[in-house]
């Protein structure tokens, strides 16, 4: 490489050349990836292993869901990764504009499901479907009167419980994600990335698609298992 | 070698002029604390973990003490499971996780491969302040009145039963983890993406095939930890049940979770010190390993069978038998790569040039408490064998062979090895070959009665025990003061070397290896210009003499 070229303004002095840090940044990135989907498989095992110890408790708790918001959620989901795939190739391509723009309209849409996720959490509220565990400790419970308990059995508060830890860790990601979405078009719009340099733009495009991939099995064994 | 140690701290000389070194490079403190050098950030970890390793061993005395006498002598039965408690807490995850990978690997990991730094300086720094961060959660857990469920943490007993700071812990554990996976991650992209032109995969030292190995386990094995922890958390917080039968949870379903990260986190600790020896034993038996591929393949199994092990701390919890079959049997595998690392030591030292420097007694330690640590192990992997000597002295004896034994001789050995390049002084040999033998005679005086307490049925974590038990007892303590006076010699000699040692010069041990062929202490940047390897590993036969200080 040209040693004036101005990519050399983005080699970090531990790496010999642009292409070795590229290399480094990316394999980085996805052994980062193999760390967060066995932190995120540790959740999917306990939901599947108390499924399978209850499994009537389980599927009445998933047809309690509101499934049609979430099939809406998958599609912007399924949008927002189609969109980040054109953003990099954008990027390719030194098409800054382009990759403000779809990256803007990424975030629009991540807090679009974040409404709609809001709104859901917000129905199940009005339903009781909440476990309650704020409110009285289950294990207690058996001492109060009956109208102090909670009025759903403790398997399909169980479930309840899965559902906000799995579809919370995934919200949390994704707010973790639209902070690096919008970085990334702080930094595009101030000329940092150019078509020979956009490694943190597939790097940010490597972990939207993993949170991604989450709500996909979130949806899947949550919401759809059902019957 | 260098001169540096006599320019005063005044205006910066250029530096064609003054070779300065890491540590003399910028000397304020700030500049320590914000440092992204890899050899300071290792000087960073040595100094935390040492102050850990005090707080451990205080509270591992005050146990054997307590153990003196069958009455449980000076300490009630609570104040007897927190000591043991923040001993377990303190040595696993504030000592031996970090222990060789966070130190040696810091500080060798770059060098070996001939590389400026690691491909991540930054995190490796953050990696340290989240060690520190989740260290000093341990501690003000420590103060505020202890934990008292046994490092393992156990359900419901954690989440239900006590009172004592487990949250505080768990989180202080939680963040200490993701410092753990940022240095797996630093050193697995440093190796494959930073090697010197030359640095072939099988031109790499021993010792960086076992902080791959190492290092794969920190990045899948920590967050599966770090995810329990938090359900822990959150059910001691609000009692959600999943770990609580009452409320539809399986208690056993945590003990699942749990080891599955920490039974290959026995290899997190284990396997460096695997790394470290047969760098000493080549080096001062002038020669090259016996079954180079043979060690590097057998750390990467042992990394790989170590996950799938992890249900033989569960035999009498109630699961299958036929789990407990396959287990037992998975189990006993792992005994195939580690029979191969030990016989390939002790294959090396065959008609070689040995000189018993103390790197070299250190690894010969190694060996032999190894050995003890890994046959006793196979015998707990062994189904029938484990009912009778589950949650006995005999496995406290056992993964203390392996831990300390192995892991904490191993760090010992790396510590004296690197020294002079670390430091670039020379320590004290005769006390540093008086220090080994009496580590080693020390150690087995504590832990080999523990072996014959375990299986004449002695139970762990009680502070009271049948008189007839006592004698094993007091051998057990006597052997721990004398292990105490074995770590404390090192302490003060090397501390005394870093004034008054000789200077070490580039290379005392006549040595193979990058490491060895830049000024000691390395400059800032390692090498002066990028290293070309041209020769395989370990080429100590194109060594005309070996010249060592000893």
């Amino acid at each position: 490489m040209d040693p004036r070229s101005t990519d050399n303004l983005h080699l970090h002095e531990q790496f010999e050349t642009l292409q070795q840090q590229e290399y480094a940044a990316t394999l980085g990135m996805w052994a980062f990836m193999a760390t967060e989907f066995l932190l995120i498989g540790v959740l999917f095992v306990a939901y599947g292993v108390c499924r399978m110890r209850w499994p009537e408790a389980f599927r009445r708790g998933s047809s309690e869901m509101h499934y049609w918001l979430g099939f809406f959620e998958t599609a912007i989901i399924l949008t927002t990764s189609f969109l980040v795939t054109l953003a990099l190739r954008a990027a390719k391509l030194g098409n800054n504009r382009q990759v403000i723009a779809l990256f803007a309209t990424t975030v629009m849409l991540g807090a679009g499901f974040l409404t709609i996720k809001g709104t859901e959490w917000y129905l199940e509220y009005g339903e009781g479907l909440v476990p309650g565990y704020f409110t009285t400790i289950p294990t207690k419970e058996a001492h109060l009167p009956p109208d102090q308990q909670h009025p759903r059995p403790v398997q399909e508060r169980l479930f309840m419980l899965f559902y906000y830890l799995l579809t919370g860790t995934h919200a949390v990601h994704m707010l973790i994600g639209m902070g690096l979405l919008s970085t990334m078009m702080f930094l595009t719009a101030r000329g940092k990335f150019s078509a020979s340099y956009h490694t943190p733009i597939e790097l940010v495009g490597i972990y939207w698609h993993f949170v991604d991939l989450v709500w996909i099995f979130v949806f899947s064994s949550v919401y759809l298992l059902r019957q | 070698m260098t001169t540096a140690d006599y320019i005063p701290d005044v205006a910066p000389l250029p530096a064609a002029i003054v070779p300065t070194n890491y540590l003399t490079d910028k000397e304020s403190l700030l500049s320590w604390l914000l440092t992204t050098d890899h050899k300071r950030i290792c000087i960073l970890y040595t100094f935390s973990i040492t102050a850990f390793f005090v707080f451990g061993s205080a509270m591992a005395f005050m146990v054997r003490l307590a153990l003196l006498t069958p009455g449980g002598g000076w300490v009630t039965a609570e104040t007897y499971n927190r000591l043991f408690t923040m001993h377990g807490v303190i040595m696993v995850w504030f000592f031996l996780i970090p222990s060789i990978p966070a130190t040696l690997g810091n500080f060798l990991v770059p060098l070996m491969i001939g590389a400026r730094d690691v491909a991540f300086p930054k995190l490796n720094l953050l990696s340290w302040y989240l060690f520190l961060v989740g260290g000093v959660m341990a501690l003000i857990a420590m103060v505020s009145g202890g934990v008292d469920t046994g490092w393992t943490f156990y359900t419901p007993l954690s989440t239900t039963f006590l009172n004592s700071a487990v949250l505080i812990t768990v989180i202080g554990i939680f963040i200490a983890g993701f410092g753990t996976i940022l240095t797996g991650i630093n050193f697995i992209v440093t190796m494959h993406t930073m090697r010197c032109p030359g640095m072939t995969w099988f031109r790499m030292p021993l010792f960086l095939w076992a902080i791959y190995a190492t290092s794969v386990i920190q990045v899948l094995a920590t967050p599966v930890l770090a995810m329990t922890l938090i359900l822990v958390g959150v059910e001691r917080v609000w009692h959600v049940g999943i770990f609580d039968p009452a409320l539809g949870g399986d208690p056993v379903l945590f003990q699942h979770f749990f080891w599955f990260y920490s039974h290959p986190a026995v290899y997190i600790m284990v396997l460096p010190g695997l790394g470290v020896i047969p760098e000493i034993i080549c080096c001062f038996a002038r020669k090259r390993p016996f079954g180079y591929k043979a060690i590097a393949f057998a750390s990467m199994a042992i990394a790989f069978l170590g996950f799938c092990v992890w249900a033989h701390h569960m035999f009498v919890a109630g699961i299958s038998i036929y789990a407990g079959l396959a287990f037992s049997w998975l189990s006993m595998m792992v005994a195939v790569p580690s029979a191969i690392k030990v016989f390939s030591y002790t294959a090396t030292l065959y008609k070689g040039s040995i000189q018993m420097t103390a790197p070299m007694l250190y690894a010969l330690a190694f060996i032999g408490l190894f050995v003890i640590g890994g046959l006793t192990g196979v015998m707990l992997a062994t189904l029938g064998l484990d009912v009778h000597i589950h949650d006995t002295y005999f496995v406290v004896a056992h993964f203390h062979y392996i831990m300390v034994g192995g892991a904490l001789t191993a760090y010992l050995g790396g510590i004296h090895y690197w020294w002079p390049k670390i430091t670039g002084r020379l320590y004290s040999e005769f006390f540093a070959k008086l220090s080994a033998p009496i580590i080693f005679i020390g150690y087995n005086l504590t832990f080999f009665p523990q072996f014959v307490l375990g299986y004449l049925g002695m139970p762990r974590r009680y502070h009271i025990y049948p008189p007839d038990f006592q004698v094993y007892n007091v051998l057990s303590s006597a052997g721990a003061t004398i292990l105490g006076i074995g770590y404390l010699i090192p302490f003060c000699y090397l501390i005394w070397s870093l004034k008054y040692g000789p200077r070490a010069g580039d290379n005392p041990w006549d040595a193979t290896g990058l490491e060895w062929q830049t000024p000691s202490p390395p400059p800032t940047h390692n090498f002066k210009k990028t290293p070309i390897v041209t020769e395989e590993p370990y080429a100590y036969y194109n060594r005309k003499s070996p010249i060592g200080p000893a």
